[in-house]
C-alpha cells in the first residue's frame, strides 16, 4: 500500500504542491537567475506605469531625463559614459548615451519596458484565459462541439501571425489596447490546443466520473475538475509565451504598428536606431539586450516550471 | 436441499419492506456500443431489481458488463454507447423508458415520462443514486482538499450552505471511521491511504443521504485486511440508514459475505438469479457451478477446477447459449437454442439453461401424473 501510495504522489503534478514548485524553482540555479531577472524587469516596469501612465512622466521630468523630449541643450548619439565616437564622448548624465533627438536612452528603456511587460503578460494573460476555456470546453464535450472550436482555431493558426495582426491593427487602429487584444487573439490558439490535449487525458479521470455521479454540473466539472488538473502545462507554456509576445511586440514596434511616438518602447528604438548603428552602434545595443535579458529571463523561469513540474524529473 | 442450507453461514436476515414496486428496477435493458468494429452487445436484455433496504449482488468475469450495466442506471453511458431499449425505473420515476414500437422497425422513441438530463443531474445522481468507485486512488481529485470535495457534493445535493456544509461533512468523516475528522478535513487525497479514502469516497456518498449506493467493485484494490474493515464499514452504515446497495463484483467471498440476492452477469446477460444461500449451496447454472468450483472453499476439499477458456467478444457472441463453447455440461442443442431466464425452484430461484427445460418437462409429466404435485418450475417467459 505504500508503494501505491507515494506512487500516486510522486505523479500528480498537480497545484496541490504549488509551494513545492515555487521552491524547486528557488533551488534550481538558472530559474531562480530567471526569477531575479524578471522580478527587476517588473518592477521597473510597475514604476515605469505609475509614472509614465498615472503621473505623465512627472519623477522623470523633475528628478532625471525625459524620456519623451530632449533635455534643452542635449547632445544627440551620445555613446555611453566613457567612449568617444564622431558626436562625442558619454557623460555620466546619460550613461547609456543618448538618441538620435537627445533623449536619454536609459531613461527610453526603463519607460519602454512597461509596454513590453504590459502587452507580454496582458496579452498572454487574456490569451491563455480565453485558450484555457475553448480548449477545455472543446476537449470535455468532443463530438461536433470539438469539431468547430478546433477548426476556428487552426484557422487563426494558419495565417501568419504578423501578417493578421498587422490587419488587425490597421483596420482597428495603432494604440495599445488593440494591440494587446491582437496579441491574445494569435496567442489564444497555442493554449487552446495545449489545454485540449491535456483536458482528453484528464476528462477520462474516474474523479471526473464520480463527479458526474455525483451529479455536479458540467460547467462546475470544467471549472473546478477539468482546468485545476490540467493547468500545469498552461503555466509553463504562459511564461514561455510572454518571451515570444515580448518578441512580437518588438516586431511590430519595429515595423511601425505597435505604441507610437513619442512613447518609449523597445522594437520603435530598434527601428530608429537603425539609420544610426555605423555612427553609434550602442543606440541599437541596449534596446536588443533589454529585450534579450528579458525573452531569456522568462525563458528561464518558464523551463524550471516545467522541471518542476514533471514528475520524472522529481530527486 | 435443506441439509446444506442448515451449513449457512450467513445466518443474517434482514426485513425488507415489500412494498409494490421495487426501489430499482430495471427491465430488458440493452445498451450497445456502436464501434468502427461492429455493435458491441455490452448489456444485452438485463433485468433485475432492488428491494428497498437490500443488498444485491451483480457478479461477473471481467467483460461481463457490469459496469455498463451501472452506467446505464445513472445514464452516464458514454457515446459510442447508447441505450437502445429496456426501462429503468427507480423509486416511481422513469429513468429510462421507450415507446412501445408495433411495428418493431424503427428505433424506439425515448418514452415522454423519461427523466431529462438536467432531472437526471439534479435528482438522481449522487441524490438518490451514490456511486462508490473502483478505484479509490483515482476518484478524489488530487488539486483539492478531502473537505473540499466532500462539501461540493453534500452542497449540491442536500442543499446546506455555509458552515452547516461543513458541519456535516466532518460528522459523516468521522462515521465512516476517519480519525480527527475535523484536521483531516483539510488533507489532500494524496495524504490518506488507500483504505482511508474509500472511506473517504463512502463518505461522499452517503453524505447524500441516497436510498441507493452502487458499489462498483470497490474494494478490488484494496488488500484483504482493508477489505474486511470496508465491508464491516458498510455493513453497519446500511442498517444505520437502511440504504439498499448494488454492489457489483468479480469477487464470491465478498457476495457470500453480504448480499442478499445475486445475480450472475455473462456477456451482457443474466444466467442465473438466486438468495445467496441457494446461490452458493445449490447453483443451477453451469456458469455458477463453474465459478464457485474455481474459487477455494473451506467447506469443498479438493482441487480447483478453473473454467476453461475465457470470455468471448460481445461483439460476437456464440450462437444459441452465450456460454455454451466453455459448459462443461453443453449439449448439442445449446448452441442453437437461446435460453430465457426462468425460474427454476421455489426459492424464486432463477436460471437461463437448456436442462431446466428438460426439468420443466419432467414436471409438467410430474403434475400430470400426479394432479395437486407442486410445480417447481415457475412462470413461463411473459
Amino acid at each position: 500500500m505504500s508503494d501505491a501510495d507515494s506512487d500516486s504522489v510522486s505523479t500528480q503534478t498537480s497545484l496541490a504542491g504549488w509551494t513545492d514548485v515555487t521552491a524547486q524553482l528557488r533551488q534550481n540555479a538558472t530559474s531562480r537567475w530567471g526569477l531575479y531577472v524578471i522580478a527587476v524587469v517588473i518592477a521597473v516596469a510597475v514604476w515605469a506605469f505609475i509614472d509614465g501612465v498615472l503621473l505623465g512622466y512627472h519623477f522623470a521630468e523633475t528628478y532625471w531625463h525625459s524620456p519623451v523630449t530632449a533635455d534643452p541643450g542635449a547632445r544627440s548619439l551620445l555613446p555611453p559614459v566613457g567612449i568617444t565616437n564622431e558626436f562625442g564622448t558619454g557623460v555620466w548624465a546619460h550613461p547609456l548615451g543618448t538618441d538620435h533627438r537627445g533623449r536619454d536612452i536609459l531613461a527610453r528603456l526603463v519607460y519602454g519596458t512597461r509596454i513590453a511587460i504590459q502587452i507580454g503578460i496582458v496579452a498572454t494573460g487574456l490569451g491563455a484565459a480565453v485558450g484555457t476555456v475553448i480548449g477545455a470546453i472543446s476537449g470535455y464535450y468532443g463530438g461536433w462541439v470539438d469539431d468547430v472550436l478546433q477548426r476556428l482555431v487552426e484557422t487563426f493558426y494558419a495565417i501568419p501571425f504578423i501578417v493578421l495582426m498587422i490587419a488587425i491593427m490597421s483596420t482597428f487602429g495603432r494604440n495599445l489596447w488593440i494591440a494587446i487584444v491582437g496579441v491574445s487573439v494569435i496567442t489564444t490558439p497555442v493554449f487552446a490546443r495545449l489545454i485540449r490535449s491535456e483536458v482528453l487525458s484528464v476528462r477520462e479521470e474516474e474523479y471526473i466520473e464520480a463527479a458526474k455521479a455525483a451529479g455536479v454540473r458540467d460547467r462546475n466539472i470544467i471549472r473546478r475538475h477539468i482546468i485545476p488538473n490540467s493547468l500545469a502545462p498552461v503555466l509553463v507554456q504562459a511564461t514561455l509565451q510572454v518571451g515570444v509576445n515580448i518578441l512580437i511586440v518588438a516586431a511590430l514596434s519595429f515595423l511601425g504598428f505597435g505604441a507610437q511616438p513619442p512613447t518609449p518602447s523597445w522594437g520603435a528604438m530598434l527601428a530608429q536606431s537603425r539609420t544610426y548603428m555605423l555612427p553609434n552602434p550602442w543606440f541599437s545595443f541596449w534596446p536588443g539586450l533589454a529585450i534579450l535579458v528579458t525573452v531569456v529571463g522568462f525563458n528561464l523561469i518558464g523551463d524550471g516550471l516545467r522541471d518542476a513540474f514533471d514528475p520524472r524529473l522529481d530527486d | 436441499m435443506p441439509s446444506t442450507r442448515d451449513l449457512t453461514t450467513n445466518t443474517r436476515t434482514r426485513y425488507t419492506t415489500m412494498s409494490d414496486t421495487p426501489l430499482l428496477k430495471v427491465e430488458n435493458l440493452k445498451t450497445q456500443f456502436f464501434t468502427d468494429a461492429g455493435t458491441v452487445r455490452a448489456v444485452d436484455g438485463v433485468s433485475f431489481s432492488v428491494e428497498r433496504g437490500e443488498i444485491v449482488g451483480l457478479v461477473g468475469e471481467s467483460g461481463a458488463g457490469k459496469s455498463v450495466a451501472v452506467e446505464s442506471i445513472l445514464r452516464l453511458v458514454d457515446p459510442p454507447g447508447r441505450i437502445i431499449g429496456g426501462e429503468i425505473t427507480f423509486d416511481g420515476k422513469t429513468i429510462v423508458g421507450f415507446e412501445e414500437d408495433p411495428d418493431d422497425t424503427n428505433e424506439p422513441a425515448r418514452s415522454e415520462q423519461m427523466l431529462s438530463a438536467s432531472e437526471m443531474r439534479s435528482q438522481i445522481r449522487g441524490n438518490e443514486i451514490a456511486l462508490i468507485f473502483q478505484d479509490p486512488m483515482e476518484s478524489l481529485n488530487p488539486v483539492f482538499t478531502v473537505g473540499e470535495q466532500l462539501c461540493e457534493f453534500i452542497e449540491i445535493n442536500r442543499g446546506l450552505s455555509g458552515s452547516d456544509v461543513r458541519e456535516r461533512a466532518i460528522e459523516i468523516l468521522r462515521e465512516v471511521g476517519i480519525p480527527q475528522p475535523d484536521e483531516r478535513f483539510d488533507d489532500y487525497p494524496h495524504q490518506f491511504s488507500g483504505g482511508m479514502r474509500q472511506r473517504v469516497l463512502i463518505a461522499m456518498a452517503l453524505g447524500c443521504e441516497p436510498k441507493l449506493i452502487i458499489a462498483d467493485e470497490p474494494t478490488t484494490a484494496l488488500d484483504v485486511t482493508v477489505e474486511g474493515q470496508i465491508i464491516d464499514l458498510v455493513y453497519d452504515l446500511q442498517e444505520e440508514y437502511d440504504t439498499s446497495f448494488l454492489w457489483v463484483t468479480h469477487d464470491m467471498g465478498i457476495v457470500a459475505e453480504i448480499c442478499d440476492r445475486v445475480n450472475v452477469m455473462y456477456l451482457g446477460e443474466i444466467l442465473e438469479r438466486a438468495g445467496v444461500d441457494d446461490l452458493f449451496y445449490d447453483p443451477r447454472h453451469p456458469y455458477t457451478a463453474a465459478l464457485l468450483n474455481s474459487i477455494p472453499r473451506p467447506d469443498q476439499a479438493g482441487e480447483l477446477q478453473p473454467l476453461k477458456g475465457s470470455m468471448p467478444e460481445a461483439i460476437d457472441p456464440p450462437s444459441g447459449c452465450r456460454f455454451h463453447d466453455r459448459c462443461p455440461d453443453a449439449r448439442e442443442a445449446c448452441a442453437r437454442t437461446h435460453p430465457t431466464l426462468r425460474r427454476v425452484t421455489e426459492d424464486e430461484q432463477s436460471a437461463a439453461c437448456i436442462k431446466h427445460d428438460a426439468f420443466e418437462t419432467d414436471y409438467e409429466t410430474s403434475r400430470q401424473l400426479s394432479p395437486g404435485g407442486v410445480s417447481m418450475v415457475g412462470e413461463n417467459s411473459e
